[in-house]
């Protein structure tokens, strides 16, 4: 039977031993269609049953019709027969077989050409991962380190970049990053209110969320939102930008031709992030803002006026500042994760796209962990 | 080709060995590439050339031996002369490697701003004229992703001899050409080392070129991993040391 269920005759193998060392094998018929048994487990069982067998004739002359399936059976037990020292003869096959049978026997590549692989114990994988650990954290303090001396060259005045690229950054992660900023903090508002709304109402304290949305965005939201949207826009992108670099050679390039690709390629998208980065922080401040104003009119009959000036009443320029000062940090961390995995990519296409997710990844990282650091900062120096 | 130092050495590698991610490719690597020759490195794929010429750049650090340019080892120098020395290299890498954000005219214009003291107007005509000589005239406002790949080995090219280096090193320039144009770029490196007096060295498995331009080639052993051909092309193709080597240069050539 055929994968289509239809009764079709199949292609044959019979076992014959004619001495006590020979063996003859032979093949009949429709080998497009073959018989459904495991050749090679069969003829080892042969070479295992028969220690004496030195030889192995085949015999095709009655195959109808055949494909290169036949022709890769035939090879491993050509293969195989090798390895017990038995001798294999064909005979009468047509004649495409035994030359593609040729072909690989000529053009095998390297005996130990499949990469070397060890056995993986636990143990073996706790001294990988700590390995791993230690060269990435090598790897990670050398760039740091790197971008400390691009950052200094800069401050001389002596780095090597493009001012014009410094512009093009800004713009693109700053102006063109407005429609997301706008969308993502206004409901982040809207959500602060909803679910402040709910609980103050109980105590008919509902204009208190005018505070509560005031105070969180500012010093922590408004930030915090923003960089992570900025690391999954720019931070993606720059890891993207400066992998396919990599693979283009274009790093190499610039290397050679006395660029540091530490100024010329990381100091303007770390320049522009760190720059960028405040003034949408504030921006999402106010569109948080205006979220939470709006659940406060729809939901808490708060008119604006109201709500704002309460908002007004909570906040201080401290709270912004703050804000600003996490807002800054954060726009530092993205761009060293953006572009610390971009140039760590290796040469392939999907090492682009590792060093892409892992440039997310490291980015929120870093971010949530430096928002937690501020934060108990901030609180233990009582701002 | 400008004959004072007709026979200088220019590079010499001794002892070489090559390694990637511990894996040996070559070991045993003893040439030496006179100034104003045209030097082939030939092998099949695998066999590590590229890796030989990312060693000869420097972008690799040899395992063992060493690379002298002048007389000067590469890894004994300061990292400020190695760079130095590196930008007097003119590289075309196998991708080319243009710098995709930058038009043609910026990849040139881009070195001679930052390594040279000319004026904006005298640059302009640089870039030009080395456009011109690859036969890119007009094409300066072009973005590398705008052009052919043919073309954009050529601005390659044009971007190597930006800086008039002392060397040319070439990854596969006629790699995926038409025969065409790969004949076009064979000649234009001849030319360039006929009327400059550059020594160049070709990493390539193309015959037609091997034979074309070669002054001296020599062949990577992907089994021996190590130099088993050496000498004018010509020579090894008619008397191969070995049967990879005749295999290698005696094969079709259509």
């Amino acid at each position: 039977m055929n994968r289509n269920g239809e009764n079709k005759p199949s292609g044959s193998i019979s076992w014959e031993q004619l001495q006590e060392d020979t063996l003859s094998v032979i093949l009949k018929g429709d080998w497009k269609n073959p018989p459904k048994t495991d050749i090679l487990a069969d003829f080892l069982k042969m070479l295992k049953k028969h220690f004496d067998l030195r030889s192995v004739t085949i015999n095709g002359s009655d195959i109808t019709s055949w494909d290169t399936r036949l022709v890769a059976h035939l090879w491993k037990i050509q293969n195989l027969a090798k390895q017990y020292e038995v001798e294999t003869v064909l005979q009468s096959f047509p004649r495409g077989i035994p030359r593609l049978l040729n072909l690989a026997e000529t053009s095998r590549g390297r005996e130990s050409a499949e990469p070397e692989s060890l056995d993986e114990t636990f143990l073996s994988k706790i001294g990988e991962v700590s390995l791993d650990v230690t060269t990435e954290t090598v790897r990670m303090l050398d760039f740091i380190g790197a971008l400390f001396i691009g950052l200094f060259n800069f401050l001389r005045g002596k780095a090597r970049f493009r001012v014009s690229d410094v512009w093009f950054f800004l713009q693109d992660s700053g102006a063109n990053a407005l429609p997301i900023v706008s969308l993502i903090s206004f409901l982040v508002g809207v959500i602060m209110a909803f679910v402040g709304a709910v609980q103050l109402t109980q105590f008919g304290a509902q204009i208190y969320v005018a505070n509560l949305v005031g105070i969180a965005m500012t010093r922590e939201m408004g930030a915090l939102m923003t960089a992570i949207i900025i690391t999954g826009r720019s931070g993606a992108a720059f890891a993207a930008q400066l992998g396919t670099m990599m693979v283009n050679q274009e790093i190499d390039a610039l290397k050679t031709f006395g660029f540091e690709p530490m100024e010329y390629l990381v100091l303007p998208r770390f320049l522009a992030l760190t720059i960028m980065l405040p003034p949408l922080a504030l921006y999402a401040d106010f569109l948080g803002i205006m979220g939470g104003a709006l659940v406060g009119w729809a939901m808490l009959d708060l008119s604006f006026l109201q709500y704002f000036e309460q908002t007004r009443s909570a906040l201080n320029p401290q709270h912004f500042l703050l804000g600003l000062l996490k807002a800054f940090i954060y726009g530092a961390l993205v761009a060293t994760a953006g572009c610390m995995r971009g140039l760590q990519s290796g040469r392939s296409a999907s090492a682009v796209g590792k060093a892409t997710t892992s440039a997310v990844v490291t980015g929120i990282v870093f971010i949530i962990v430096a928002s937690a650091v501020t934060t108990y900062i901030y609180t233990v120096l009582g701002w | 080709m400008p004959d004072q130092n007709d026979t200088a050495v220019h590079v010499k590698v001794q002892d070489l060995e090559m390694r990637y991610n511990n894996f040996l490719i070559q070991k045993n690597l003893n040439f030496e590439i006179r100034k104003g020759e045209i030097f082939m490195i030939a092998g099949s794929s695998g066999s590590g050339k590229s890796t030989l010429l990312r060693h000869l750049i420097g972008l690799m650090k040899p395992v063992n031996g060493k690379i002298f340019y002048h007389d000067r080892n590469l890894w004994d120098m300061l990292p400020q002369e190695q760079k130095a020395l590196q930008r007097r290299m003119g590289i075309l890498y196998q991708s080319a490697a243009l710098w995709s954000s930058l038009t043609l005219g910026e990849n040139i214009a881009i070195l001679l701003e930052n390594f040279t003291d000319y004026d904006q107007s005298e640059i302009r005509h640089i870039v030009e004229f080395k456009l011109a000589l690859v036969g890119l005239a007009g094409y300066q406002d072009y973005y590398p992703s705008d052009i052919s790949g043919g073309m954009r080995k050529r601005a390659g090219l044009a971007r190597a001899m930006a800086l008039d280096p002392d060397i040319f090193l070439f990854d596969e320039p006629t790699a995926g050409l038409d025969p065409v144009n790969s004949q076009r770029l064979d000649s234009l490196i001849k030319q360039l080392r006929d009327n400059l007096g550059t020594t160049v060295v070709v990493v390539s498995h193309e015959l037609d070129s091997i034979f074309a331009i070669g002054d001296t080639v020599i062949f990577l052993d992907s089994e021996e991993k190590t130099i088993t051909g050496m000498g004018v092309p010509a020579d090894l193709r008619d008397h191969p040391p070995n049967s990879r080597v005749s295999e290698f240069f005696n094969r079709e050539n259509k």
